[in-house]
């Protein structure tokens, strides 16, 4: 299959997650998610620096956020995932496009992460859907990849 | 990929019967496939090319040669 042609559906972008590597399954009622990723820089400014500033790339980091409806009864929802983070349990992770056909998009890419669950909250309101979000700090290379 | 799962999976912290149907990783997908827990989809061509019939043998003529009396 080739790589996706034209500006993608945030839709087909999904999260999957599981406790060993490549075991991933999607997690239940996700509404949003994101990956962000960011670079420490390290000054090395020095007076012939002709007064502007220099920086080189230091320690990287990512994490990523996601957001859902809570389902008491969800495969792999709310109730797995903070499991997880009592546990302290190490999670495995794809952020990957599934598109819109029976197969997945083989030929787009895909990160492919590991890393805690270090903040999930539950968040009910009334007579409104009860919601959960969560923060997972990555840990290690953050491997972005083509799905195959 | 939705897969259903052809036999019981009681494996990397799963416990789900025959028959389950649950979202997984194209990873996973191809790891129970090759495991057995699933049917490989009609339209993944990795196996499509792997569950091609290969061209017969060609017809080998096995009479003996003619041998001058």
């Amino acid at each position: 299959m080739a790589q996706t042609t034209g500006i993608l559906n945030a839709s087909s972008i999904r999260f999957f997650t599981g406790t060993t590597d490549g075991t991933h399954t999607v997690v239940a009622n996700v509404t949003e998610c994101s990956i962000s990723m960011s670079t420490d820089v390290r000054d090395i400014t020095t007076k012939t620096s002709a007064g502007w500033k220099e920086i080189l790339p230091a320690l990287k980091s990512a994490s990523i956020n996601v957001s859902g409806y809570f389902a008491e009864d969800a495969t792999n929802g709310f109730n797995t995932l903070v499991g997880y983070q009592v546990a302290g349990t190490k999670v495995f992770a794809t952020f990957s496009n599934v598109g819109s056909s029976a197969i997945p998009n083989v030929g787009d890419k895909e990160f492919d992460v590991a890393g805690y669950i270090t903040s999930i909250e539950q968040t009910a309101g009334f007579e409104d859907n009860v919601t959960w979000s969560l923060t997972m700090d990555l840990t290690g290379a953050v491997v972005h990849e083509t799905i195959a | 990929m939705i897969v259903t799962l052809n036999q019981p999976l009681q494996d990397f912290g799963y416990d789900w019967p025959a028959g389950f149907q649950v979202e997984v990783s194209m990873k996973f997908y191809r790891k129970l496939v090759e495991s057995g827990h699933v049917d490989a989809h009609p339209e993944d061509e990795k196996y499509k090319k792997a569950a091609k019939p290969k061209k017969a043998a060609a017809t080998v003529d096995t009479e003996p040669e003619n041998t001058p009396e």
